[in-house]
């Protein structure tokens, strides 16, 4: 008989990395098409059925069907489920969405008109990667971040913060302090390949904040 | 179907060497403190209360974690909020948070090093952690790698091997000589996240994203400025190169998922994603992403295969080679020999009793300095170089009186003080 096999790693650890590679499997994979989701209690757009009509829709649908099924299951029995905290609490969320599905398409940057209280306004350039020195662009690509995130509609909670911040930056005379700060985003939309590229960007006004002026005293004098 | 779980059980659990999960460690550690020294310099916009993200914001923007969850389909709600490690969340004192912030960084110093490494690695996961949960709004695909990578380092055995705790550990008599073994179940885990990364995310473009099943993805992010750095050839982003590109792409991370665990093939697929980043960082401004991803790929080969690679690279940089000769009637004491041995992985030191009153050293026919030859050509030994004459002082101490010649040698079999 052969001698028993010495153990390499106690049952707990197996137990853990079983668990492991299962939650974050789960957790990765994409999510079904926002049509076929059911969100905030409200029922998906498109309902999953197979077509019996033709053998091409048969085949098309049950290929669909399997597809967006399987990761529709993933989402109401995994992903929701108590798992999520285990990966969100820890820092083991992930999620590789990097240039897909489709890479972004469209080209952005942001500035700010900053007005005084004299009535005077200053134009305040937020870092644009593409101004920068090589180096500069390397260090400072976390502005490009935000404002890829802040930038848009969903994330309006950051803009009195994001304007706060653009009038302490621009607050230099104690007597004459920022009161109001415009911000503006623009875009260039790259066209697919075989038409005319645009070279123009657009200028959009997307938020007036009004500085809170006592807490930019204050956040002045703290600095 | 016994015999095919024990394979698995071994593959996932068996025991081999810690040098794969030490340099990684080594790449891990430092390349998060560099991006800790990156996001210094503008520190207070994004961390503090001044910021473009206070406490305030900062709880709309990221919530507290859902209680409500689906067991089975049934709804339920915990009478709790779910907490995360985020010991950065709720700090108004922006003093404390800078001071944490500097912990991190001498965490990830720690750890590079390989010193005091299971509390300094578990300082740093909890603190890159933390610092993400601070701000997730600056977080970038670079990012969630370092997040990753810094977890798995708090769970693996990562000092065991390429760190300072081996060899104050040897040096002190207290670890035996050779490779240390560990159970690999924590870099199989670090190969099977590197793989689900890509397997994900070419799921994502290719089951999903229309711009890369008719070949045209490429074309995009080449046109967007803001990522822009060094130049590329104008045809590199026309047609037709773009299918070409965008295809390869694909077909890069196709087989990362799966073709790299197939070991005829593995070298070849990894030199291809290496060749993808390589290019990714040339053109594309992502600070550290493909540096950070390219780490991971170590845990593809094993510690043995790596020293392998060692071994044979100081066999063909033979002609570098030093040998330092031992001051007359003096010896390598017993730890401190393995441990100054174990400072050269590519073995460019040749240690051997000498006749002269102090340390001599020929490289090249022609006598050298021996502290600065030893040095140079001691890998393990380069972050004492900074500190001057701290390696004069490290050989010195190893030394002792004996009445006979002595050596140390590396061989195969091992190391031998003589």
């Amino acid at each position: 008989m052969e001698p028993a096999e010495k153990r390499n790693a106690p049952i707990w650890i197996k137990l853990f990395v079983a668990f492991h590679v299962f939650a974050i499997t789960a957790w990765t994979l994409p999510l079904a098409p926002k049509e076929y989701r059911s969100e905030g209690g409200k029922p998906p757009k498109t309902k999953l059925d197979i077509d019996t009509r033709s053998v091409p829709g048969f085949v098309e649908s049950a290929v669909e069907y399997g597809k967006y099924g399987f990761l529709l299951t993933n989402q109401k029995y995994i992903k929701d489920s108590p798992l999520q905290f285990y990966l969100l609490s820890t820092g083991f969320w992930q999620f590789w969405d990097m240039f897909s599905p489709n890479p972004a398409s469209i080209d952005q940057y942001a500035d700010a008109v900053v007005h005084f209280a004299d009535g005077s306004t200053r134009h305040y350039q937020y870092p644009r990667m593409f101004t920068l020195s090589l180096g500069q662009k390397y260090i400072k690509e976390r502005y490009r971040k935000f404002f890829e995130r802040a930038g848009t509609d969903d994330c309006a909670m950051l803009w009195p913060a994001f304007g706060q911040r653009i009038a302490l930056v621009c607050f230099d005379d104690p007597r004459n302090p920022p009161t109001k700060v415009d911000l503006h985003r623009h875009f260039m939309k790259v066209a697919p390949p075989g038409q005319k590229q645009n070279e123009a960007y657009s200028d959009e006004m997307y938020y007036a904040h009004t500085v809170d002026l006592a807490a930019l005293r204050q956040a002045k004098a703290g600095g | 179907m016994r015999a095919w779980l024990r394979r698995v059980d071994r593959y996932w659990f068996g025991h081999g060497s810690a040098t794969s999960l030490g340099i990684f460690r080594i790449l891990i550690a430092s390349l998060c403190f560099i991006n800790l020294c990156m996001l210094l310099v503008d520190w207070e916009a994004w961390f503090g209360e001044r910021g473009f993200l206070p406490q305030s914001v900062l709880r709309k923007y990221q919530g507290t974690l859902d209680a409500n969850f689906n067991f089975f389909g049934a709804a339920v709600r915990l009478p709790f909020a779910v907490p995360r490690v985020a010991l950065l969340n709720g700090v108004m004192d922006d003093r404390l948070a800078l001071a944490f912030y500097f912990l991190v960084m001498l965490a990830a110093l720690l750890s590079a090093l390989g010193l005091w490494t299971r509390v300094s690695t578990i300082a740093m996961a909890v603190g890159i952690v933390s610092i993400h949960h601070r701000n997730p709004v600056v977080l970038h695909g670079g990012d969630s790698v370092l997040r990753q990578g810094v977890l798995y380092l708090a769970l693996a055995p990562c000092g065991k091997a390429c760190s300072f705790d081996r060899i104050i550990g040897l040096w002190k008599g207290k670890i035996a000589p050779g490779p240390a073994l560990v159970s690999l179940w924590s870099q199989r885990l670090i190969q099977y996240n590197l793989a689900l990364i890509y397997f994900t995310t070419f799921w994502h473009k290719f089951g999903f994203g229309g711009l890369w099943q008719n070949l045209t993805a490429t074309w995009y992010p080449a046109r967007l400025h803001e990522f822009d750095r060094f130049p590329v050839p104008q045809f590199v982003n026309e047609l037709p190169m773009v299918y070409v590109t965008t295809f390869v792409t694909l077909a890069v991370e196709f087989s990362m998922a799966t073709l790299v665990f197939y070991r005829p093939l593995r070298k070849w697929v990894l030199v291809a994603g290496l060749l993808l980043h390589g290019m990714i960082e040339y053109q594309m401004n992502i600070p550290l992403f493909s540096f950070l991803i390219c780490s991971f790929y170590i845990a593809f080969y094993g510690g043995e295969e790596v020293e392998g690679w060692a071994r044979r690279l100081g066999e063909r940089l033979g002609r570098w080679k030093a040998f330092v000769r031992l001051p007359f009637g003096m010896t390598f004491r017993t730890g401190p020999g393995l441990a100054v041995v174990a400072m050269d992985p590519l073995g460019l030191v040749s240690y051997s009793p000498g006749d002269a009153p102090g340390l001599a050293a020929e490289a090249r026919d022609k006598p050298v300095n021996p502290y600065r030859a030893s040095l140079s050509r001691s890998l393990g030994a380069w972050p004492l170089g900074g500190l001057p004459y701290l390696w004069r002082r490290l050989l010195n101490k190893s030394l002792q009186a004996v009445p006979g010649p002595a050596a140390v040698e590396q061989t195969d079999a091992g190391i031998s003080v003589q």
